[in-house]
């Protein structure tokens, strides 16, 4: 039989008291916590011993060997903090002590204290995320893409799950119990919206420029560009030659998506949707043009 | 004319009343509080880190050295917080005298 485990779930801050109680059921069944964190924890089998768990969430502590030293004086062995500010600690079982024994809050004030330490936090951050949408919803109107939507989405989610979950958190008593799988449920909710903003984030854009000669005996230039996501793409040519030009964008197949086409100083767009995979741009002149002109191209795929 | 300070909490209030005969660390404070309040009020060690924290801000309390190897950390009253127990004691006691005066003493209600 295994002797470690790590387990992969995510508790939303405003469900604290419910990963305590997974954590306690988890000792129950013999897997003592070893390392607890965010999005991973590590458990050890010990079915000799029983602990219940606290979970503490402070980020300013001004005194760290005073905060332990006052966990430890009532039996609370530290165990592990988080990057944002979450401490477990853990207690051995005794069930013929009151359940108070196990509580490190314990009176309205200081619970209050504590759910505020991460209300404050949460509808700040929360506040942001809904400027972010709105930024990237007037982006989006302006340029309307699939990452655009994308990021708007996400950024709306977790404003929206942010704002909640501080008020949950600032009032339990209204909020009710979360129901059993929310640890997962939110893992799955919170990985979405994650890989929507990165989807958002990663905002592909290509550039080339070239000089080109015009000889008949030469194929025409062809700049090869790669597209990573299924979106609508801008194509923006800028194009500084006295001939006149087609500029084609090609997949792999040979299939035209578009042409921009003219000769002086052409400049021109085109907005196009393209599937993951390679594409070609090519410039071509039209026939009649004089060997050895002259053309410098600038492409900008956004 | 305006209090010097807000009411205690319960936690607050034991804290103090529990260091008044002299220096005390954290456990001794929370079992001399159950005891006091009759197992009524237990403060858990969150609860404990941050009032003590608090009143050491306040300049309520401060802690002085532990003797031995003992890694407890020992409190004591400083004379204002010595003076915020008592002001404390003392409007409770007149809360309680008021009380007294409507509910056991015959006063009626309403009366001038």
């Amino acid at each position: 039989m295994k002797n470690k485990k790590t387990r992969y779930v995510m508790y939303p801050a405003w469900e604290y008291r419910r990963e305590i109680e997974d954590l306690n059921a988890l000792s129950d069944r013999g897997w003592q916590l070893e390392k607890g964190g965010c999005f991973r924890s590590v458990f050890y089998r010990d079915e000799s011993v029983l602990y219940r768990y606290a979970l503490d969430y402070n980020r300013s502590i001004d005194d760290p060997v005073r905060y332990r030293d006052t966990f430890a004086e009532q039996g609370w062995e530290f165990i592990s903090d988080t990057f944002n500010g979450w401490h477990f600690f853990r207690k051995v079982y005794d069930p013929s002590l009151p359940p108070e024994e196990y509580e490190i809050y314990t009176d309205e004030t200081s619970v209050r204290d504590m759910s505020d330490r991460w209300s404050r936090l949460g509808y700040a951050f929360g506040g942001v995320e809904l400027a972010l949408t709105a930024a990237n919803a007037l982006f989006a109107l302006r340029h309307p893409s699939v990452t655009g939507i994308a990021c708007t989405l996400a950024c709306l989610g977790l404003g929206v799950m942010l704002l909640v979950g501080a008020w949950r958190i600032r009032h339990p008593d209204v909020a009710g119990k979360p129901r059993r799988s929310m640890g997962w449920c939110f893992t799955t909710l919170f990985s979405v919206l994650l890989l929507g903003l990165l989807f958002g984030v990663i905002r592909y854009t290509q550039y080339s420029s070239s000089e080109y000669v015009y000889d008949p005996a030469m194929p025409p230039w062809t700049w090869e560009m790669s597209v990573p996501l299924p979106d609508f793409y801008t194509l923006d040519v800028e194009a500084d030659t006295d001939a006149n030009v087609d500029i084609t964008v090609t997949n792999k197949s040979g299939k035209v998506l578009t042409t921009l086409g003219g000769g002086g100083d052409l400049r021109g767009k085109a907005t196009i949707f393209l599937l993951p995979g390679k594409y070609d741009v090519t410039v071509q002149y039209v026939d009649g043009t004089e060997p050895g002109t002259v053309g410098t191209f600038r492409f900008e795929v956004d | 004319m305006a209090r010097p300070t807000e009411p205690l909490t319960e936690s607050y209030f034991y804290i103090l009343l529990c260091l008044y005969r002299g220096p005390n660390h954290g456990y001794g404070i929370m079992r001399r509080t159950l005891a006091l309040s009759e197992g009524h009020v237990h403060i858990g060690s969150g609860t404990m880190y941050g009032a003590t924290g608090n009143m050491m801000k306040k300049g309520w309390i401060q802690e002085c050295p532990t003797p031995g190897a003992d890694r407890r950390r020992l409190y004591r009253l400083t004379d204002a917080g010595r003076q915020v127990l008592l002001d404390e004691a003392a409007r409770l006691k007149h809360l309680a005298a008021a009380a007294d005066s409507v509910m056991i003493e015959g006063g009626t209600e309403n009366e001038e």
